[in-house]
């Protein structure tokens, strides 16, 4: 009974997610215990970000910030054991449990085998939610790394906030979308 | 005015001297000092007479001397030294009185005929004969006081021939106005080719000029660089010639502000792309100087012309870095000839 109830409001959140639109999106609180997992990360990554690029070396770095990745970018996920209690109500029974479990899986997540050797994707994720940090080594041997601190908000989907480093001393800061294909 | 040092040098002798007394009546109570008659030149024998009798009266007031006339008209204070030790005194006063052109001219002398010494020695001049008693009065405050001639100027004792304003060798006075070009070497909003109009107070001397200025310059850009830049200077130049074509060198230092926007946009990343764009925003105002070589031409006109080569150099708290530089070019016409 447990079990059937669950999947019910599994589904009826992941068709309200459908229907939403970006704005309703943003008014609403994001989870990680979302019915969305890592596996969402797979594929090919469309990243776009906002912000802002402060303390550089040369003031002529800063300024208003635009991100967007290469079509080389692809990253693929690994399901790991998943560690640590879920959020919401414990279930009564070992198959409830289970249906949890899988729900807010774990996953670990790297680029995938022939991505480009300058570019580097590490992160996990809990749940719906995940921290990805990617690297890229310029070629005057400088590096451009940022921090990703997201949701997956539906299919494919995701956005968050990102903190970041140079080049040169530069930090920046703001926001992104992320689309997976 | 000659051997102002010996005034200096002798001034505490003499206030020894005022103070004690010497002389023959020493033992009547009141010294004694003597005094030759004086050399007279162009002038009525009466009124160097009357002149001769204040200048004793004056200094007998002030120290409370009796003269000894000592019978001889000395060319010099030698002489007169001389006449006072044969008279078996100390202390004499000689001087001469002349006229040259209008002005009456009395040279004098206070000697110690003892150590053969010059006490003092100057020489003054009046406008007229009846600024004679004025003069004594002059005289004598400087061969009682020892002090130099000018530094015993008090209300009542100014001859009118100090009274004058001194005469200063002319200049020209006028105003300069022109533009100018702007090749920034460092700065100025990417180094944006720019124009300016400078107004300024010109003044001209045989071998200088000094031109305050006032100068707004802007640039010329097809972009979005702007620099607004308004500068005070004072310019001062040697004038290489007195003919009409006078090559000039100098400089300026003065005050300035300077407004520029710079928009930059910077790429970095191959598979992270990111992007970055802004507008530097520089507000500051600072201290500029500049070099400067050019021609004044038409020198000896009303109007005349200068072109001229600057180096200019903009310093301020800028945001990437403290200073600006520019090549000008400038052309300004002077106006005014007096």
């Amino acid at each position: 009974m447990g079990r059937a109830i669950t999947a019910a409001c599994s589904m009826l959140a992941a068709l309200a997610l459908w229907g939403c639109d970006e704005d309703l999106l943003g008014d609403e609180e994001l989870r990680c215990d979302r019915a969305y997992t890592g596996s969402e990360l797979e594929g090919r990554w469309d990243l776009r970000g906002n912000g802002e690029r402060l303390d550089c070396e040369d003031r002529r770095l800063e300024g208003a910030l635009t991100i967007e990745t290469s079509t080389r970018v692809r990253v693929m996920t690994e399901a790991q054991e998943t560690s640590g209690p879920g959020s919401g109500p414990e279930a009564d029974f070992e198959a409830d449990a289970f249906v949890d479990r899988i729900e807010r899986a774990d996953f670990l997540v790297e680029q995938t085998d022939g991505a480009p050797d300058t570019l580097t994707v590490q992160g996990s994720v809990s749940g719906s939610c995940f921290r990805v940090h990617l690297e890229e080594e310029l070629p005057d041997g400088d590096t451009i790394s940022y921090d990703l601190d997201g949701f997956i908000t539906r299919s494919g989907t995701a956005e968050g906030e990102f903190t970041g480093r140079g080049p040169e001393s530069c930090t920046t800061a703001g926001t992104f979308t992320l689309r997976v294909e | 005015m000659r051997a102002r040092w010996c005034i200096a040098m002798y001034s505490a002798a003499l206030a020894v001297l005022v103070l004690s007394g010497s002389g023959t009546a020493a033992a009547q109570g009141q010294p004694q000092w003597g005094i030759d008659r004086f050399p007279v030149r162009g002038l009525g024998g009466g009124e160097a007479a009357t002149f001769r009798d204040l200048l004793k009266s004056e200094i007998s007031q002030r120290n409370g001397v009796a003269f000894v006339d000592l019978g001889v008209e000395c060319p010099d204070a030698t002489c007169t030294m001389q006449a006072a030790r044969q008279a078996r005194l100390r202390y004499a006063v000689h001087a001469s009185i002349g006229r040259l052109g209008r002005k009456v001219v009395v040279s004098f002398a206070a000697v110690d005929a003892t150590r053969g010494q010059v006490l003092v020695s100057d020489t003054m001049s009046v406008g007229s004969v009846e600024e004679l008693d004025t003069l004594a009065k002059r005289i004598a405050s400087t061969i009682v006081d020892g002090r130099p001639v000018e530094q015993t100027a008090q209300l009542g004792e100014i001859t009118k021939e100090e009274a004058k304003a001194p005469v200063r060798r002319d200049t020209r006075s006028g105003f300069s106005l022109g533009p100018e070009a702007i090749f920034p070497t460092r700065g100025y909003a990417d180094e944006q080719f720019g124009v300016g109009l400078g107004v300024g107070l010109w003044f001209e001397s045989m071998d200088f000029a000094i031109e305050p200025r006032l100068s707004y310059r802007t640039e010329l850009s097809s972009g979005g660089e702007i620099y607004d830049h308004v500068a005070l200077d004072l310019g001062v130049y040697y004038l290489m010639s007195r003919t009409d074509f006078s090559p000039l060198l100098g400089g300026g230092v003065g005050v300035h502000y300077l407004h520029e926007e710079v928009p930059v946009e910077h790429q970095v990343g191959t598979e992270l792309r990111s992007s970055t764009s802004d507008i530097i925003d520089d507000s500051v105002a600072g201290v500029s100087g500049y070099l400067r070589a050019g021609m004044l031409l038409l020198r000896t006109y009303d109007v005349s012309v200068m072109l001229s080569v600057d180096y200019a150099i903009n310093l301020a708290d800028f945001q990437e870095r403290s200073d600006e530089q520019a090549l000008r070019i400038s052309t300004s016409v002077i106006i005014g000839g007096t």
